[in-house]
């Protein structure tokens, strides 16, 4: 067969070149995930001290600390920062590292387009905070209400900044979301049947189809709001007939379904943590999984509860509300089978167990002001207020942030071969711990004494010195636990590789290889018989067909490597990179500073020839 | 100690509760309920917070007791032979009949839980039938609230008469973007938004000063858009409602000048005549415009109704009391109050800094400001001194007179007697010689005459309507006299 010539630039790189070029040019998901944990982690320290400076602010009444307009520049990117630079990147780590190997593969299904999601999200958040340097950062909140967007309201540059950016960061998501799903629908092993696959799995299946149908929304409202700020439309504004209530509509329609973008990952991993320090199997199984669809499926009927107040009638918000307290009953399945699990069991505390167990409790307590909030008439004294913040801070902070940390403590053997100190990952847990209850439980109080959100300060006689002065030094005590896990990080890379294949007695495939796992992560392509198929492989005293997923599948003897040869892998590519990086500067040309149609065209410039360049890139041999 | 926890998460929660109920003296506590509303919407958490308690413990308590009982130990339990060994245990794998348990127990729940928010929601919607609410309109502005009965053809601004025992009936409406009416005591918030109209209702059971604050991100003074509503017994509303549309005293103090020349352009002061209310809202929108579809070169914007602005008790919404201190502090500097305050940023006075004004000035617009009582009104804040002076003052020729009406009326503060400046208005240098010729059938003197009582019918080409203040028709036919002779004078 002939091979088509394109006229590259660059060849392609040699495999397993080394130096910053191995990272730069990968397509494995190992290093893939390790990148997006590293950067996900730069960008949380980064909106972790947007957040120190607003409890700063708030720590007394009528605080100097920063002015108005600065302030509302910090809240927003702090938001914005944390929802789409740390939380879901972090997730995105743990979908990249663990969703080949706890299916038993080699890599995901498009390992080029794996890597450009990984450049979009880089230069996604590089173009959002270039925002900083230009004059002015977003400044309109996370939920960018029209008209405070519109360019009257607006005049500056900072939205903008915020609509290119969520743009190339949704393209990044999109991109990485179809991966995942054809990768978990197209390469689970031989004999892993959806019913059989981990629960972590499930879970990210559910994210990802949610990424896949929630993004489009955001992405054409955003497109909208370019266009009335850029264009001289008038989508969201209402003096020339638009209706700042759609930009709401779609705003949430995008935004209730992110939430539980945010928290799945982290139930999923949960999922897996309880299960292997109980020793004993996930407990109904089936009720997880079809709770966390069902939590999936029932988001996209809720989006109004954030809009109780916006005047939608008394019929809409009967409506949302009865909706949204139905979502608390696949949510406390969840709850109940988790506790399940550890009934019975024979528990091992490490930190990774424990910061599952933090992050149900914590959790419990979102969920419960969350069903307080449901209601609206309840919920029109709490909308915009600290209550607010403090609900959402214990689902995404003691909910999502502390399962992320529990995967982390979980799965570090298996990604560097060295265990993060126990010790210190008990002080990490404590201190994170009391920090966030000291910095968040006050606000509960605080928004039901009437303190508003996203106030840059407030008066003296209003009552609230005390509780805002606790939760700024619980921040501090939060910051502080951040750093004593940095510290573990760095302390821990200094120990020995001793983790070995299988530290924790683990149930699932990515326990049955070494640790770091190699390239290709399986040497043979393993066949599954069981869920938690390694665990029975290890106990086989314990299979019982009638649970457990069921009997084996047939035998597969095509999946063996002849020989047992190096499997050929992707080869690398400079043009993931590149394409990401083209897209970028063609997206952040459509700001409006001299000569922007210039810097749009060498992006698009880029953009093609890579993208050229990706579609007839050749095959090493 | 460790499996004292349960207890420890008792004593936790208790103490919630304590604070929560030991704290009605917050003047912002939506646990302090003043009105019906916001006491159906206490209840209401109430319920789920005590529903939500119960479970809380119980959840909490299950998860404790499962990681301390079931915890893995090399020595049994001192007191009993349990051991956890290291060993797999029982690998149970579910149980449906539990599963169905916890799925119908928490659905119970919520039914218990969703009746009555459906009821509360229709039932705080509106006001009861059959009673007889007074309707008002609540206008979020950036970033101050602007207060109107339609019925009583009354505007105010950041404070908000309601009678006591009496459903409010409030329209919600906004003029630029989002805000939120909160007053936390008496009813939940509900939005403004521009180009929708909502509504919501409220009811004071006591007479009492109730604070309020915008509770939606509306931009840069969020934090600083305050007001409150004032409930007074109906006979005392009723004479409020009275008292506003009463004219003050008089005052022609120089202040009266200068807030004419500086001020008047976006702040109304005498919405007590009959008419007036049609006339502001038409004001409003027209400021608004003004500044939305030209904001580089506006000079006015929608602003706070000032009149009897003496018997407020705030000042900038809801900022700080109202004292001549304070006033004189605003108007010299109003972003050390408000910072991103249009007033500073809009107004040719300020254009964007302190006040270009001297000190005895601002002191003289706030002693007119605060003189703006209806007459009959409790005791006034401030004396009279200054119009007795004014009184005291007298004329040699007409020209001298209207050198006096030119800066006591504020004529100044807009149009320059220099060649070619343009403050706001044309120069008046050499009026005389260009004013004869512009209306046919008008001598010079005829067209100042009626440019001054007519403004908006003689605008000069470049210049925009309604900008100049149509109260001069109130002047008595001698001083239009006498400010025309004195016009024809500057060369």
């Amino acid at each position: 067969m002939t091979t088509i010539s394109y006229p590259t630039l660059i060849p392609r790189p040699k495999e397993y070149v080394s130096g910053v070029w191995s990272w730069l040019t990968t397509v494995d998901h190992k290093k893939i995930g390790t990148m997006y944990g590293v950067i996900a982690f730069f960008w949380f320290l980064v909106g972790g001290i947007e957040a120190l400076l607003i409890r700063i602010q708030l720590a007394g009444p009528e605080g100097k600390f920063l002015t108005p307009e600065v302030y509302n520049q910090v809240f927003t990117m702090h938001g914005t920062t944390m929802i789409f630079l740390v939380v879901m990147p972090l997730s995105a780590a743990f979908f990249n590292w663990m969703v080949p190997l706890m299916i038993g593969a080699r890599d995901v299904a498009f390992p080029r387009l794996n890597a450009f999601s990984l450049w979009a999200f880089l230069f996604g958040g590089i173009l959002l905070n270039i925002s900083w340097f230009t004059g002015e950062a977003p400044n309109a909140g996370w939920f960018a209400y029209a008209p405070n967007t519109e360019i009257p309201f607006n005049p500056k540059n900072g939205v903008t900044y915020w609509i290119l950016g969520l743009q190339v960061l949704g393209i990044a998501s999109l991109a990485a979301g179809f991966n995942f799903l054809t990768t978990i629908i197209n390469m689970r092993a031989p004999g892993m049947s959806f019913m059989k696959l981990p629960v972590f799995i499930w879970m990210t299946a559910v994210v990802n189809v949610l990424i896949v149908l929630a993004f489009p929304v955001i992405t054409v409202a955003l497109i909208q709001l370019q266009f009335d700020r850029l264009y001289g439309t008038h989508f969201f504004n209402p003096v020339m007939g638009g209706d700042p209530v759609m930009w709401q509509h779609m705003f949430w329609l995008f935004g209730h379904p992110e939430v539980y973008i945010l928290i799945l990952p982290a139930m999923g991993i949960v999922s897996e943590v309880l299960p292997t320090f109980s020793k004993k199997p996930i407990f109904g199984y089936p009720f997880i999984v079809f709770s966390g669809i069902g939590i999936g499926f029932l988001g996209w009927f809720v989006w109004s509860h954030h809009m109780f107040t916006v005047g939608l009638g008394p019929a809409a918000n009967a409506a949302f509300s009865i909706s949204t307290m139905a979502i608390a009953v696949p949510t406390g399945v969840k709850i109940f089978n988790w506790i399940g699990t550890l009934w019975g069991g024979s528990i091992k505390v490490t930190p990774a167990l424990l910061f599952s167990i933090a992050f149900i409790g914590m959790f419990v307590i979102g969920g419960l002001s969350g069903v307080t909030h449901a209601a609206p008439p309840s919920d029109a004294q709490q909308q915009d207020t600290y209550y607010v913040v403090a609900h959402f801070h214990y689902v995404l902070f003691g909910g999502a942030l502390l399962g992320l940390w529990s995967g982390l403590y979980y799965w570090w053997p298996k990604f560097t071969g060295r265990f993060l100190n126990e010790k210190i990952g008990y002080l990490h847990f404590a201190i994170v711990l009391i920090g966030f209850n000291l910095t968040f439980f006050p606000m509960h109080w605080l928004g039901l004494d009437g303190m508003p959100r996203r106030i840059a300060t407030y008066p003296e006689s209003m009552g609230w010195e005390v509780s805002n002065l606790v939760a700024s030094l619980g921040s501090f005590i939060l910051g502080f636990g951040v750093l004593v896990f940095l510290y573990n990080v760095f302390y821990s890379s200094k120990g020995p590789k001793n983790a070995g294949n299988d530290p924790w007695d683990g149930r699932t495939l990515e326990w049955s290889i070494p640790s770091p796992p190699p390239h290709y992560n399986f040497e043979v392509i393993p066949e599954v018989k069981y869920r938690d198929d390694f665990w029975y492989k290890k106990y086989p005293e314990l299979a019982n067909d009638s649970h457990g997923g069921g009997s084996g599948a047939e035998e597969h003897h095509d999946s063996h490597l002849e020989g047992h040869e190096e499997p050929h892998m992707p080869d690398p590519s400079y043009y993931p990179l590149f394409l990401g990086l083209g897209m970028t500067i063609m997206v952040g040309g459509f700001l409006p500073f001299t000569g922007h149609w210039i810097v749009c065209g060498v992006g698009l410039l880029i953009f093609t020839w890579s993208f050229l360049g990706w579609c007839y890139e050749p095959v090493n041999d | 100690m460790i499996s004292k926890l349960p207890k420890y998460l008792a004593i936790f929660s208790l103490t919630w509760l304590f604070i929560i109920s030991c704290s009605p003296q917050h003047q912002q506590s939506t646990f302090a309920n003043a009105g019906p509303v916001a006491q159906q919407q206490s209840n209401l958490y109430y319920l789920m917070f005590w529903i939500a308690a119960l479970i809380f413990v119980l959840v909490q308590g299950a998860l404790i007791f499962a990681l301390l009982n079931f915890r893995r130990r090399e020595k049994p339990i001192p007191g009993s032979d349990f051991t956890v060994p290291d060993i797999p245990p029982k690998q149970v794998h579910g149980n449906t009949r539990l599963e169905i348990i916890w799925t119908i127990i928490p659905a119970l729940i919520l039914i218990v839980i969703a009746v009555p928010t459906v009821q509360t929601i229709y039932s705080t919607y509106e006001p009861p039938e059959n009673s007889d609410p007074l309707e008002v309109v609540a206008m979020g502005h950036q970033w101050w609230w602007e207060f109107r009965y339609p019925d009583e053809g009354i505007v105010t601004a950041n404070e908000l008469y309601v009678p006591t025992d009496r459903p409010v009936r409030i329209t919600l409406q906004s003029q630029d973007v989002i805000h939120s009416f909160w007053v936390p005591q008496v009813a939940g918030k509900k939005d403004t938004v521009p180009g929708n109209t909502n509504i919501m209702w409220l009811q004071v059971d006591e007479p009492g000063n109730y604070s309020g604050q915008c509770a939606e991100f509306c931009g840069v003074a969020h934090a600083r858009m305050r007001f409150r509503v004032i409930a007074e017994e109906e006979s005392d509303f009723n004479n409020w409602m009275e008292s506003m549309k009463t004219p003050p005293k008089m005052d022609t103090s120089e202040g009266y000048g200068l807030f004419l020349a500086h001020c008047s352009m976006c702040h109304s002061i005498d919405s007590y005549n009959a008419g007036s209310y049609e006339k502001e809202l038409t004001m409003q929108d027209e400021r608004w415009d003004d500044w939305y579809f030209n904001q580089e070169e506006s000079v006015r914007v929608s602003a706070p109704n000032l009149t009897h602005l003496g018997i407020r008790t705030m000042l900038a919404a809801g900022q700080k009391d109202m004292t001549k201190e304070n006033l004189v502090a605003w108007i010299k500097d109003p972003s050390e109050f408000k910072r991103g305050t249009r007033m500073q940023s809009v107004a040719s006075v300020y254009k964007g800094g302190p006040a270009k004004l001297e000190d005895y000035e601002i002191e003289a617009i706030a002693d007119y400001l605060l003189a703006q009582i209806p007459e009959g009104w409790g005791v006034a804040k401030t004396g009279g001194e200054a119009e007795e002076e004014a009184e005291a003052l007298v004329w040699n020729t007409a020209e001298e007179h209207g050198e006096y009406l030119f800066v006591n009326q504020g004529c100044a503060g807009c149009h320059s007697l220099n060649e070619d400046e343009v403050i706001v208005g044309p120069s008046m240098y050499g009026l005389i010689d260009r004013s004869g010729d512009k209306v046919p059938n008008l001598s010079a003197e005829e067209y100042i005459y009626q440019s001054i009582v007519y403004p908006n019918e003689y605008i000069v080409e470049g210049y925009p309507a309604n900008v100049m203040p149509q109260i001069f028709i109130n002047l008595s036919e001698e001083e239009l006299q006498a400010l025309v002779s004195y016009l024809i004078t500057i060369k």
